[in-house]
């Protein structure tokens, strides 16, 4: 069977979204820092963004990704985490529901891990062909009157032997933690 | 000279034979496309097929002010809109009757009905044909005959703009043509007409286009019912990653720029060139990856004895990889290439001029009103993709073909394995 020519859509994911001078990263850090601690797995670069309204960390190392969005905030493409889970970015393939595959603690909160396949390649622009796909696992956490997406995938259709990144990506669960929000001095 | 298959010259032609900046910008996809037939006297034609049409400006002027013209006008718009169009049959009368169908089913979409009332009013025009599209294939997917190949395209250096639709849906899923047309007619030719007389190059720079164009032809689709392709999906997902993602799909793309980005280039592409060339390097251990896997598979065949038939869908993925490797590295090379010219010409003087241009363009209400008409054809889209959910099933694994999580388990056991791991 002749295939045709596909193109890389997992690169999105090494391709910084901001643009607008650094004072946006400064910002987002700043406001994940006040929200969030984690460790960063060894071996793993951190950049900042702000994604559909959203603050947004992104971990990575080669095609592994941990991505910390704090959503629900002014501007956030959604007000609560139940208009993300019935949004489309908690679909999977074609458009169908997302797998749920699990429980996991996080914070001190037992939360849902979905589990969802997303497009690493697309055909390339205007043209009919075939897409590859790769598994996303992702977990929406609370995190007072916000929430918190964390998810991870693998930006290729074939695993990688040389190294467990859903391993990590539980470790990583394991150690997050969401900080109380500080009240107001009197 | 070296031509591709649609006609477009290849940019580091351009970038050899004219002023690098402005050429950077005129290879902006299809508005650098070099005819490679040149249709004689097609104005002339088109001029006057529109004059002769009798009765157009009252109802245009009736049913402007409506969002959607009503369905029943459907005969009514088809025929206002078929005026400001000439349809090349090659001298066919089947390629005519089926361009004609295409036009007609085109007005049974409300997104369709109303863009052709803007496209008439506006005085917009298009040459509109069926074309062989060279590497088009047919394959059978979920037991159905699908082309793979480009779906059409559009020549937007010619007056009118030349819309050329794969050949292939003349006879097959005729609602992709209607999309498709819709994409190109509604999407490109009527900006292009819009855009006469200025911002036309600022406009190809802009994502816009494309993203505009692509929303009009998922939306005529989605409200004909045509099965949506994993690019809607994906796009809908986040079209923030969808639009990032997008610059690396081709030398077009990956020189536009959002209007804010207009305002302040240099940082982006500076950007955009480190992650492509740290994309060309995580190609090559992708590569990698599958020649350790391939080797795996070759164990479990000669020493585990196990049926090579089990593993054929497995190794169709790598070599589908494998084949296009090249395609891909030479795309991410181009690339590269076209960001650092980009980036040269734009630290001259005249490149400083232009951003100064640029930035200045960024302000002009056209983007702002795309932008605006961008978000508002996204919820429509959200709309009644969100009633498809669920509508498309994951087509069944393969009886007898191993998956990659079967493979994985193997490899896993093999640790237990007396025979030892891969040698």
């Amino acid at each position: 069977m002749k295939i045709r020519s596909r193109l890389l859509f997992s690169l999105l994911l090494l391709t910084p979204v901001f643009s607008a001078g650094k004072e946006q990263p400064v910002k987002t850090k700043s406001e994940l820092a006040a929200a969030v601690r984690y460790k960063i797995p060894a071996g793993w670069t951190e950049e900042f963004s702000i994604n559909q309204g959203d603050p947004q960390a992104r971990l990575s190392r080669s095609l592994h990704r941990i991505k910390v969005r704090l959503s629900g905030g002014n501007g956030s493409r959604y007000k609560t985490a139940g208009d993300f889970l019935a949004g489309f970015e908690a679909l999977s393939k074609g458009g169908t529901k997302s797998e749920k595959i699990g429980t996991e603690a996080v914070s001190g909160a037992r939360v849902l891990l979905y589990r969802r396949e997303i497009a690493v390649t697309l055909p390339p622009p205007d043209t009919a062909g075939p897409a590859t796909f790769t598994r996303e696992e992702f977990c929406v956490v609370p995190a007072g009157k916000r929430f918190l997406v964390l998810s991870y995938s693998y930006g290729d259709s074939i695993p990688d032997l040389s190294y467990d990144g859903f391993k990590v990506w539980r470790e990583f669960l394991k150690g997050f933690q969401v900080l109380k929000e500080k009240k107001p001095g009197k | 000279m070296d031509i591709d298959i649609y006609g477009r010259i290849p940019y580091t032609m351009l970038v050899m034979k004219r002023r690098p900046f402005i050429l950077a910008l005129a290879f902006m996809g299809w508005v650098c496309s070099v005819p490679l037939l040149m249709a004689e006297g097609l104005d002339a034609d088109s001029a006057a097929g529109g004059a002769m049409f009798d009765g157009t400006p009252k109802y245009l002027a009736k049913v402007a002010a409506k969002p959607f013209p009503p369905a029943a006008d459907k005969k009514m718009l088809a025929t206002q809109l078929r005026m400001h169009m000439t349809l090349e049959d090659h001298g066919n009368p089947e390629e005519k009757a089926a361009l004609e169908a295409v036009i007609l089913r085109m007005m049974d979409s409300p997104t369709a009905r109303e863009l052709a009332v803007k496209f008439a009013n506006e005085n917009a025009r298009a040459v509109v044909s069926f074309s062989e599209i060279p590497g088009s294939t047919v394959v059978m997917v979920d037991g159905k005959e699908t082309l793979w190949g480009t779906h059409g395209f559009t020549l937007l250096d010619r007056t009118p703009p030349v819309v050329k639709i794969n050949k292939y849906y003349m006879q097959h899923d005729k609602d992709l043509a209607v999309r498709v047309l819709a994409h190109e007619m509604m999407g490109h030719a009527l900006e292009k007409k819009r855009t006469e007389g200025g911002l036309g190059d600022d406009r190809m720079l802009n994502v816009d286009e494309e993203e505009s164009a692509r929303l009009i032809g998922w939306l005529v689709g989605a409200e004909l019912y045509v099965k949506p392709e994993d690019e809607v999906w994906t796009y809908l997902d986040n079209p923030e990653e969808w639009r990032e993602a997008s610059k690396m799909w081709s030398i077009d793309y990956s020189l536009t720029l959002t209007t804010p980005e207009m305002k302040n280039p240099v940082p982006v592409y500076k950007a955009r060139l480190a992650a492509a060339f740290k994309a060309s390097q995580q190609l090559q251990q992708q590569n990698e990856a599958r020649k350790t896997f391939d080797r795996w598979i070759d164990h479990f065949i000669t020493v585990h004895k196990m049926t090579p038939d089990s593993f054929r869908a497995l190794r169709e993925s790598f070599d589908n990889f494998v084949k296009d490797l090249p395609r891909v590295q030479k795309l991410h090379e181009d690339i590269q290439a076209a960001l650092q010219n980009m980036l040269t010409s734009i630290s001259s003087d005249d490149g400083k001029r232009f951003l100064s241009e640029l930035a200045k363009d960024a302000e002009n209400p056209y983007f702002t009103r795309k932008d605006a008409a961008i978000t508002q054809r996204r919820v429509k889209l959200e709309g009644l993709m969100m009633r498809k959910q669920n509508s498309v099933a994951n087509p069944p694994p393969v009886n007898g073909q191993l998956s990659f999580d079967d493979l994985n388990r193997l490899i896993e056991n093999e640790d237990k394995c007396p025979f030892g791991g891969l040698k």
